[in-house]
């Protein structure tokens, strides 16, 4: 028996053993950093800038990605909860990410002189404003990690800049209609009235973007026009509740969405189209324009198609709109953050330093093809950053963007706080994609929105 | 005689222990992994949750009734929700059921290629779910096989332009469709195997009275494979209960919320929208939870008073 009974143990032993293995973390000998990112177009910047790291100090960055986006949050959130976020975290640009307190605060490490070698658009979406600390402050149900966040507070250093509200044409096809691709459209009518007749004389459907997520319209397009038909302010009110969606100036808004489905100028089956679909389809050929930002570049030409072939058009304003030009404020696309307790902390830091320079920047630009935060061009060093995306940094403008004059402005508001607040959007988002399919008119959707935003009041 | 009878109790003991040490590894990761993890889930639904116990804030029922009784857009999409877990379920077990029985009857009986048959239609429970889900999203495109086959045949005025789930009065029925082709193998075998257990003396009986096969199936077969049925039902409501995968990949809960389920509703409660995401996510899937045991209780109940 007692034999029988150790040969057992012996047995479970090394079963648990083998299993633990599995369980406890490899540590690497030599140098090696962990980094996550989710962008898979970016990869090629990642490594080959991790490559002139690695010669320059043995310091080897080993890089994941999770893809898509929502697999990759879920991810940090999970490790977030666990202690187990990576030495480096590649993340959205904003100032108050959930995994804030584990990062390091970059304005430690931040001094004048790399500060100064950035756009100075690019600081706004990481730094903590006075107006972020007012506006926690009075929130109800704020988190509490938001309360402890201080003006000046950064959470990770800005990689690269770009936007949303751009339209990619297909040359080819806009010639083909007879067309001149390099007269860009005044307004929204005339935009419409291109597709049209692109559409008319090539077979082609006019417009396809990612409309299997419901919040795309709106965030690549929707907002843009809210802000332009209103100026920063009139934003403002709608998301601090205090006009409603079915106001004519706001209704349209979504409107210039109906317009596609009137005149039916969007790809079929564009519901059910990611965003890598829809860049897919644009260059396949399918959809003679595809809605994206500066970041769509990058995919375009990872899928093989020629920069020569394709126009750029900014978001057209709603004819009679406050601002009848989209300046190209750029912003943060997204920032690198450095776990506070890596035990590389400093190698990570270095890491980051060197992403973030002139030098680095030029690499990641030409290999991700990606408008790096670091202003090449004051460094002397534009001639490294690629044809294609010359052009869209040529038409960035200096001055404050839109959404930052809307932050700051007295009484102002933050306009992804506050989307992400009031669930009335949810509806504006599922609202959009019912208008595409026919199921309800733009009023429907304004009405729909005000009484969610009526009832989400009262409670 | 006696010390036999010790012998056999001292083998059985060493037995016993054996057992339970070889247990243990398993019960003690099901308690740490699988139990810890859901006694988090209940203390979360309490909680407006960030990062951990002691960052969060104890919010008691607030989750529960937002979404049972608020009047906002969380409530709204949680019925929905659950309006569609119970149609799929219907539209499943209404079309699942007969089928099945009738291709189960089918391999039953002695017809030619029965073995080639019984493989064929075996084969949805072989090829995994994910990479199966991404290959019904290409056949459903408004390029795909299905639009393209209904053109072949002639039948393109059932053709979908904007593919069968990019359009919101399709999504749900081609979802349907995926069910079905997942659910009957499944179902198929437990009528396999409780049509072996029929006596075929009463199918001999009702031969010999004149019953046609139609007869037989309806009168004889369809009661004796009842409990089978039951079980069928259950296992097709939990299942709707709990899709997530398929509807995931195939529609995201689009378009325009038309195939959102319990599982796409907490998926983007936590990881999408809302900042409280876990606390209200938890408090959604526990409510689903109950809703499941309690179609499982009525299953459970209809099996008893079939058997008695």
């Amino acid at each position: 028996m007692k034999a029988c009974i150790k040969f057992s143990i012996v047995r479970i032993l090394a079963v648990s053993m083998i299993m633990a293995a599995g369980f406890l973390p490899a540590y690497a000998a030599d140098k090696t950093l962990s980094m996550w990112t989710w962008k898979l177009a970016y990869m090629p910047g990642f490594e080959a800038v991790a490559e002139a790291f690695e010669k320059a100090t043995g310091v080897k960055i080993e890089i994941s990605p999770f893809y898509p986006d929502q697999t990759y949050k879920q991810k940090t959130a999970a490790a977030m909860a666990t202690g187990s976020l990576p030495d480096l975290i590649h993340w959205w640009g904003t100032r108050d990410p959930e995994f804030v307190e584990q990062v390091v605060n970059m304005k430690d490490i931040m001094t004048d002189e790399w500060k100064a070698q950035f756009y100075p658009v690019s600081f706004p979406a990481v730094t903590v404003s006075q107006g972020d600390v007012d506006n926690w402050a009075a929130e109800k149900d704020v988190l509490p990690y938001k309360k402890n966040l201080k003006v000046g507070d950064i959470a990770g250093i800005p990689l690269d800049v770009g936007g949303f509200y751009i339209f990619y044409g297909n040359k080819k096809l806009i010639e083909q209609a007879g067309l001149d691709p390099d007269k860009k459209p005044a307004d929204w009518e005339e935009f419409m009235q291109i597709i049209k007749t692109v559409k008319e004389k090539t077979g082609v459907p006019g417009l396809t973007y990612g409309g299997k997520f419901a919040g795309l319209w709106r965030n690549w397009a929707g907002v843009g026009l809210f802000v332009m038909a209103n100026g920063p302010e009139g934003f403002a009110k709608i998301l601090k509740r205090e006009t409603k969606m079915s106001d004519p100036e706001n209704l349209q808004v979504l409107k210039a969405l109906e317009m596609f489905v009137q005149n039916d100028l969007l790809q079929p089956g564009i519901l059910n189209l990611t965003i890598d679909d829809a860049d897919a389809a644009f260059f396949a050929g399918k959809a003679a324009f595809d809605l994206g930002g500066s970041f769509t570049m990058s995919t375009l030409i990872a899928l093989g198609m020629a920069p020569e072939d394709v126009v750029i058009y900014s978001l057209p304003p709603l004819a009679g709109s406050k601002h009848m030009e989209w300046k190209n404020n750029p912003f943060t696309l997204t920032m690198m953050s450095v776990l506070k307790d890596s035990p590389a902390k400093d190698d990570a830091i270095a890491f980051v330093k060197f992403l973030c320079s002139p030098e680095g920047a030029a690499i990641f630009a030409s290999n991700a093809y990606s408008i790096p935060a670091v202003d090449l061009a004051a460094a002397g060093m534009e001639e490294q950053l690629p044809e294609a995306l010359k052009p869209i940094v040529a038409s960035f403008v200096s001055e404050p963007d839109y959404f930052t004059i809307m932050q700051e402005m007295d009484g102002g508001i933050d306009k992804n706080w506050a989307i992400g607040q009031h669930e009335e959007w949810r509806l504006f988002d599922s609202g959009t994609q019912k208008i595409i399919a026919g199921k309800a008119t733009a009023e429907e959707v304004a009405a729909d929105f005000d009484a969610a935003m009526e009832a989400e009041m009262a409670q | 005689m006696t010390t036999q009878s010790s012998y056999q109790k001292a083998v059985r003991r060493r037995e016993n222990i054996a057992g339970y040490l070889f247990c243990a590894p398993a019960m003690f990761l099901y308690l740490t992994i699988g139990l810890y993890t859901v006694l988090m889930s209940i203390i979360m639904s309490f909680y407006k949750w960030y990062i951990s116990l002691s960052q969060s804030t104890f919010v008691g029922f607030d989750n529960y009734t937002k979404v049972l009784f608020g009047k906002g857009v969380v409530s709204d999409l949680f019925y929905m929700a659950v309006k569609n877990n119970i149609k799929f379920a219907i539209f499943s077990i209404f079309t699942i059921i007969p089928l099945a029985l009738i291709l189960a009857v089918l391999i039953n009986s002695r017809v030619k290629a029965q073995t080639i048959l019984r493989t064929i239609y075996l084969i949805p429970m072989a090829v995994s779910g994910t990479a199966i889900f991404y290959m019904w999203r290409g056949i459903f495109q408004p390029d795909g096989v299905l639009n393209s086959l209904l053109d072949v045949i002639g039948l393109d005025a059932l053709m979908v332009a904007d593919g069968w789930l990019g359009n919101v009065d399709t999504a749900f029925y081609a979802i349907v469709l995926t069910l079905i082709w997942g659910g009957l193998p499944g179902a198929m075998i437990l009528y396999y195997a409780a049509l072996a257990a029929v006596d075929e003396q009463l199918y001999e009986a009702a031969e010999i009275d004149g019953a046609n096969n139609f007869h037989k199936l309806i009168h004889i077969t369809w009661p004796q494979v009842m409990p089978i049925t039951v079980i069928i039902m259950v296992l097709n409501v939990n299942g709707s209960f709990s899709m997530f995968d398929n509807i995931f990949i195939m529609t995201n809960g689009g378009p325009a919320d038309a195939t959102q389920v319990l599982g796409t509703v907490i998926y983007q409660r936590a990881f999408e929208q809302a900042q409280n995401g876990f606390g209200e996510a938890s408090a959604i899937g526990w409510l689903g939870f109950l809703l499941t045991i309690s179609f499982s209780l009525v299953g459970n109940k209809l099996l008893r008073a079939n058997k008695s």
